[in-house]
């Protein structure tokens, strides 16, 4: 960045409020991608290095640094809790980084109606915990819960384990305050529903910052249920598993958690518990009145029983509960050279979701790549597939070229089965051209909705749109 | 790196495998500054950095570096198990120490200064804690060490635990000549000085014949128990913290203390209490250790007179003294401890911190905060012996 505009910006912001040291700008500039960590062995710095690291405390400052990025056609990258795994966060052509932590508020609680208005740099975790200690929950819990922000996890419409009963982040989500590039602000409205128009909430809802700055966001919240119980079962092929989850949620059973894992990770998770099992591990939780617990139990033990599937206890269930923000199987792949590792987060319907699995598993059997694979987000008209794969190559280099390919490839298949290239982690610099196959026409109508709210293409540049 | 800390078989500060954070949501330092440099993820890239030479080591850098408070709770929760963190943390400053001094954050080198000047954190020149009121019994096995903050700041915590201990015919003695147990050193990374702190306190030890070292900080807990070895230097007793000793004492006084509700259900005042328990760090995977302080509590309840309802981490080492601990950091911190103690309708803080203590009295308003043992003495109605 040229002396004059830094001179300018700390004229503008203030100097306690930006950071051009490299350390800052070496640590904005990442996120949780796998390139990103075999960065570390082949860079010194990452290969995307913002120009600084802006921390706002005020509106106004933001507002006063959009119309600086404007006049000077400086990119603005907004960072959240840097937990993205796509890239969303990579400032690709270097500018400035605006760091939202110090928009971490409970604006208001509203325990009548079940909602919470909180600033959108708070920590997922942290409001979980604040909630609680006022005897609510958000009940969405996604893996990142403990460093994704509030203003990330909108930014890219997550979803937590406890999907198939409470939604994703756009069941919760029920208003937002948002700042246009122009330093406009639209609230949207925070009643359960309306009929006005174009829902311009959902216009921003995993635009991963293309659009504008996420203020704040009212969530719904609920009492802390009063009831969990944790059943696990053996299912003897991933399809009896498939059959029996689809009749339980269209008979309309709602378990918050229902993670059926395939044989390779079933295995896995079989004999980490020591236990000498062969099929598919389904997991289930059930939660709320006890007395509405215990009726989807008893509906969900006639489906099973009749797919075959057998009772194998609470345990395991509650193991995975205790565990289920661990990372650690997929990303320790990363530590080996020339080891790489991801999960390819994709949503198909129930009427291809098996054609889809099979070609998957025989392209990755083909390649010669270690896989698993589990559904844990179920809906009445289809789930997402985690297909968690493992590459080993000879070099950094050549570990992320394969990546690269990986990932292609396996989206390639996802759209030939009418499926979605992503379900819950976002586009990032990595899906972006899968992106424009999913969407068509659709692709050049958000490019258009891009430039007119953003005509100088100052924020994220470069992501989701060229 | 300094002889005495290398140890080939211990993991890496560079192995961390940048999962979703664990350390994120339990370290104290991003809590107070919310800056991802200083998350035990992003000191472990600047670590690999620096042990390849590809980074410039800079004020911003060393401030980094010396941003951690060596509490611990990112090792207890890293799902990688590097247990080794802190361990790397001392190793890293030790460097600094000894090579680019200069570029040490000025309240670090403060309270060196201090340590060389008066032998104390404070630089306090006051006598600390009057003996001559305690009767010490200088056969006795269990010696008592203090630390700074209970010498210099709150000598009547230890006048407390005097008194419970009179109460209940506990013979203890007391070292109150070795000021300094020497763990400020060690976070400061001056080495050379912890070492030589920790030789006085073993020959402190030595002199008289004692058997349990019983200690009142968790910082100069985890740095006697755990570092002196790391140093070289082998203290010569048993190390106990003192909610272990408490506890252990209590058991045998059991009878006295099922025959209190009796006693006390004749004041009319007494209501039961809601307790909010504030867990240390530093005392790693010793677990046993906040569970001997709630045993305590828990056995409060068994007289009607107290009530568990929380707990929850603060995190105070001579390291936090040393770093993130300036007061506008602290008393964003006590308010936070404050709210969410308020917000479950508590009636008392209790802490087996000093340190903690210390800072809680000092910025908060509105609700009662204890150490635990002068809580025990209140609750339990011992009176004053001296």
């Amino acid at each position: 960045m040229e002396e004059k505009n830094k001179k300018q910006l700390i004229h503008i912001i203030g100097e306690d409020n930006i950071s051009f040291n490299i350390e800052d700008r070496m640590v904005y500039s990442r996120d949780i991608t796998p390139v990103s960590y075999k960065w570390l062995n082949i860079y010194n710095k990452p290969p995307y290095l913002c120009d600084c690291v802006f921390r706002p405390s005020t509106i106004e400052q933001i507002r006063d640094v959009l119309k600086f990025c404007n006049k000077n056609s400086i990119p603005l990258t907004v960072y959240g809790g840097g937990s993205g795994t796509v890239g969303g966060v990579f400032p690709l052509e270097g500018g400035i980084t605006i760091d939202m932590i110090r928009f971490n508020r409970i604006l208001n609680l509203d325990k009548e109606s079940g909602l919470v208005t909180v600033e959108s740099g708070m920590i997922g975790d942290r409001l979980e915990k604040e909630l609680n200690f006022e005897g609510f929950t958000m009940r969405h819990f996604p893996q990142s819960l403990k460093s994704a922000s509030i203003g990330g996890l909108i930014a890219t419409k997550s979803v937590g384990q406890f999907s198939t009963k409470y939604g994703g982040i756009e069941n919760i989500l029920i208003s937002l305050d948002i700042m246009l590039p122009n330093g406009r602000i639209i609230s949207t409205t925070k009643t359960p529903r309306t009929s006005t128009g174009p829902d311009l909430k959902s216009l921003f809802i995993g635009s991963e910052g293309i659009f504008g700055i996420i203020l704040n966001a009212t969530l719904k919240i609920i009492r802390i249920p009063e009831k969990i119980v944790f059943r696990s079962y053996l299912c003897k092929g991933f399809y009896d598993g498939i059959n029996a989850i689809r009749e339980m949620i269209q008979a309309g059973i709602q378990p918050p958690v229902v993670r059926l894992y395939n044989k390779e990770e079933s295995e896995l998770k079989f004999k980490k518990l020591g236990l000498n099992k062969i099929g598919s591990l389904l997991i289930l939780c059930f939660e709320g009145k006890e007395r509405i617990v215990n009726a989807e139990i008893a509906e969900t033990e006639i489906i099973n029983k009749k797919n075959k599937l057998e009772y194998i206890g609470e345990e395991i269930g509650k193991i995975w509960f205790e565990h289920r923000y661990d990372t650690k199987g997929i990303m320790e792949y990363n530590r080996m050279k020339g080891g790489i590792s991801d999960a390819i987060e994709i949503s198909v319907n129930w009427a291809d979701i098996n054609e889809l699995y099979k070609e998957v598993i025989s392209y990755f059997k083909k390649k010669q790549i270690k896989f698993a694979a589990h559904l844990s987000h179920i809906y009445q008209t289809g789930a997402s597939i985690y297909f968690i794969f493992y590459i080993k190559s000879n070099s950094e280099n050549d570990a992320i070229e394969l990546f690269y390919k990986t990932w292609d490839e396996v989206l390639e298949i996802t759209l030939r089965h009418n499926g979605s290239i992503s379900h819950h982690h976002g586009i990032g610099i990595i899906k972006k051209e899968m992106l424009k196959k999913e969407t068509g026409y659709g692709y050049e109508l958000i490019s258009s909705i891009k430039n007119l709210i953003d005509p100088n293409k100052i924020l994220n540049k470069g992501k989701i749109v060229d | 790196m300094d002889k005495y800390l290398i140890n080939e078989n211990e993991q890496s500060l560079d192995e961390c495998i940048y999962c979703h954070s664990f350390c994120k949501s339990s370290c104290p330092s991003f809590d107070i500054s919310g800056n991802d440099c200083f998350l035990p993820r992003n000191i472990s890239y600047f670590y690999s950095l620096f042990k390849k030479g590809d980074i410039e080591i800079t004020e911003n850098l060393v401030k980094i570096f010396y941003s951690c408070t060596a509490c611990s709770l990112c090792e207890i929760n890293c799902v990688y198990d590097n247990k080794d963190f802190i361990n790397n943390i001392i190793k890293i400053r030790s460097e600094i120490f000894k090579k680019h001094r200069d570029l040490i954050p000025e309240e670090v080198l403060e309270i060196v200064n201090n340590l060389n000047k008066s032998g104390n954190i404070f630089c306090s020149t006051g006598a600390g804690i009057d003996v001559k009121h305690l009767k010490l019994d200088k056969s006795s096995e269990n010696v008592f060490f203090t630390g700074c903050i209970i010498k210099y700041k709150l000598p009547g915590l230890f006048e407390d635990i005097s008194r419970f201990l009179g109460e209940n015919n506990i013979k203890f003695n007391l070292i109150n000549d070795a000021l300094c147990c020497g763990a400020p050193y060690l976070f400061a990374g001056d080495i050379e000085s912890a070492t030589r702190k920790a030789i006085g306190l073993k020959d402190a030890i030595k002199n008289c014949n004692a058997k349990n070292l019983v200690m009142f900080c968790p910082a100069g807990y985890d740095y006697i128990k755990n570092w002196c070895k790391k140093l070289g230097v082998d203290i010569g007793a048993r190390v106990i913290f003192y909610t272990d000793f408490l506890n252990d004492a209590l058991k045998k006084t059991v009878k006295k203390i099922n025959a209190l509700p009796e006693q006390l259900s004749r004041d009319p005042a007494l209501k039961i209490k809601n307790v909010f328990f504030l867990e240390a760090g530093e005392f790693r995977n010793e677990i046993q250790i906040n569970k001997s302080a709630k045993d305590i509590i828990l056995g409060l309840k068994n007289t009607g007179n107290s009530e568990f309802i929380s707990e929850n981490n603060f995190y105070t080492n001579c390291g936090g003294v040393l770093n993130c601990f300036k007061s506008e950091d602290i008393k964003k911190y006590v308010n936070d401890i404050i709210y969410k103690s308020k917000s479950l309708k508590s009636d008392v803080i209790v802490t087996v911190s000093p340190i903690c203590y210390y800072y809680l009295k000092e910025y908060s308003s509105g609700i009662e905060v204890k150490e635990l043992i002068s809580y025990l003495i209140e609750q339990l109605k011992i009176n004053d012996n001296k």
